[in-house]
């Protein structure tokens, strides 16, 4: 076929899926440049069609079960970590300690230099500012003491630096009130900054609740009343609003046993699929390929994105050698 | 506004003539901006895009005037009819669709054609044949982009 103006290859090639994308990449040297400019990476991310993997890790391993994507090797002995994913991006915590941020179908990581020692019982939160040009990364830290939240803090990839204080870019929990233990949703605002609550449906807020997919465009929850031999998918469509609107999307037979409902909430052992209505359930396993395997290892669905990691733009040049030095040892 | 001055006449590079409502052709920017220039007649000129391209432009820019006009059918018969209409074109007809949305301006089609080739191509060498583009990589480079990223396709 004849030629084709450049700005329309920019238009088919920012429809592409993100896997097929980047075998493209090292097939032709404008695009590969194409790849690595910021402009189409954000264009990409908006009009592709997002794609679902399931990935599951094991001791910074990552086997992908419908596509090949990445593995990443990390010297840190941890046997436990966990993992938060958004826009394509996951960030890894180890129980000693250490942050990386990773885009496992680019390839590129980023260890974050932690503010202070977490010693103290810390989650974390991956999300992004609500920009319409650019992605601007932040990494929200909670600590507690003695199981109550004592304090957050918030990381900013552009600047590299800690100060005090996922859907659009959002972090979502279920949480509990302390008085009758109804449930609600905790959401975090990366682009104010700011917690909110969001109320949940009556019927959804009793019994066994776990909050599934927290995708960029959806939420779902998978529900199951106290001796019922089903359970409901329910998922939310517009996010956006104070007070999103729930709807049952489709009913699997199944319940949770006793032993499960105290210790299996963790979303990171469910895999819901709306299309063909099915909802998978991971108990306890392990892994013969390698010694290093967690009891519990994370598997979740996954939107792969050419979203590069933010490097900062305030760095002097000694911060940034031992920065080299340092990824050199790990990789 | 007499009846003759509500049509309009579309001549394509191979001088094929399609008379059509101006609110049908004014979907396109390109044939607004010159219509508002007043610089041509009744008849337009499109030197850039085939009878046969132009038919399947025509047919998209009617369905989609209809609705915008009386909104009778829902978004989601129109998203079915979109899907519908390049469903069983090939990848020629499709690659002549982008030009002739792109040389026309019209955005939405330019969206869809430019979609529907994202989906039907589906490995890299229909992709090189699609864009005219061929691996220009030589050897080395190849072989120290792959050690590069050794890690990266490592399954």
């Amino acid at each position: 076929m004849s030629d084709i103006p450049p700005e329309l290859v920019e238009e088919i090639l920012s429809r592409v899926p993100t896997t097929s994308l980047s075998r493209l990449q090292y097939t032709c040297k404008q695009w590969n440049a194409l790849l690595k400019d910021k402009g189409f990476t954000e264009k990409h991310f908006r009009k592709a069609p997002k794609q679902s993997l399931v990935l599951m890790l094991k001791g910074f391993r990552n086997f992908s079960m419908s596509d090949s994507l990445k593995t990443l090797n990390v010297a840190d002995s941890s046997k436990e970590f966990q993992v938060f994913h958004c826009g394509g991006l996951l960030l890894c915590t180890t129980n000693h300690h250490r942050l990386v941020v990773w885009n496992p179908c680019l390839g590129e990581t980023r260890w974050i230099q932690p503010k202070t020692d977490y010693k103290r019982f810390s989650s974390f939160a991956l999300g992004y500012e609500n920009n319409k040009f650019c992605h601007s990364f932040k990494i929200l830290r909670c600590y507690y003491q003695y199981k109550k939240l004592v304090g957050c803090e918030i990381y900013d990839f552009r600047c590299d630096s800690w100060r005090g204080v996922s859907l659009k870019g959002n972090a979502y929990w279920l949480a509990y009130h302390k008085i009758g233990s109804s449930k609600f949703l905790l959401t975090f605002d990366f682009t104010r900054e700011r917690f909110r609550c969001l109320r949940l449906p009556t019927i959804l807020s009793l019994g066994w609740t776990v909050l599934l997919v927290a995708s960029e465009e959806k939420l779902s929850l998978l529900h199951w009343n106290n001796g019922s031999s089903k359970m409901d998918m329910w998922v939310t469509n517009k996010i956006d609003t104070e007070a999103p609107s729930w709807s049952k999307s489709f009913t699997v037979d199944g319940y949770i046993t006793n032993h499960e409902y105290n210790c299996y909430y963790h979303p990171t052992r469910f895999l819901m699929d709306e299309e063909k209505k099915v909802a998978k359930y991971f108990t306890e396993f392990s892994s013969v390929e390698s010694t290093q395997v967690s009891r519990h290892p994370p598997i979740f669905s996954y939107a792969p994105s050419l979203v590069q990691i933010q490097q900062a733009l305030l760095r002097s040049a000694n911060q940034s050698s031992l920065w080299q030095t340092k990824k050199k040892d790990e990789m | 506004m007499s009846k003759s001055e509500k049509k309009i006449v579309l001549k394509s590079l191979d001088n094929e003539a399609f008379e059509v409502e101006k609110a049908v052709a004014l979907q396109s920017q390109t044939i607004w901006v010159m219509c508002e220039d007043k610089c041509v007649g009744n008849e337009i000129p499109l030197e850039n895009v085939t009878g046969q391209i132009l038919a399947k432009v025509i047919d998209y820019c009617k369905k989609h005037a209809v609705v915008d006009g009386d909104g009778d059918e829902s978004s989601e018969e129109l998203k079915n009819w979109d899907t519908e209409f390049t469903k069983n074109m090939d990848q020629s007809t499709l690659f002549n669709m982008i030009l002739a949305a792109n040389y026309l301006n019209i955005k939405s089609l330019l969206n869809l054609t430019c979609q529907a080739v994202a989906d039907k191509t589906k490995t890299i060498d229909e992709f090189h044949t699609f864009l005219n583009i061929e691996n220009n990589f030589t050897p080395e480079e190849e072989a120290q982009i792959c050690q590069e990223n050794l890690w990266a396709f490592d399954d």
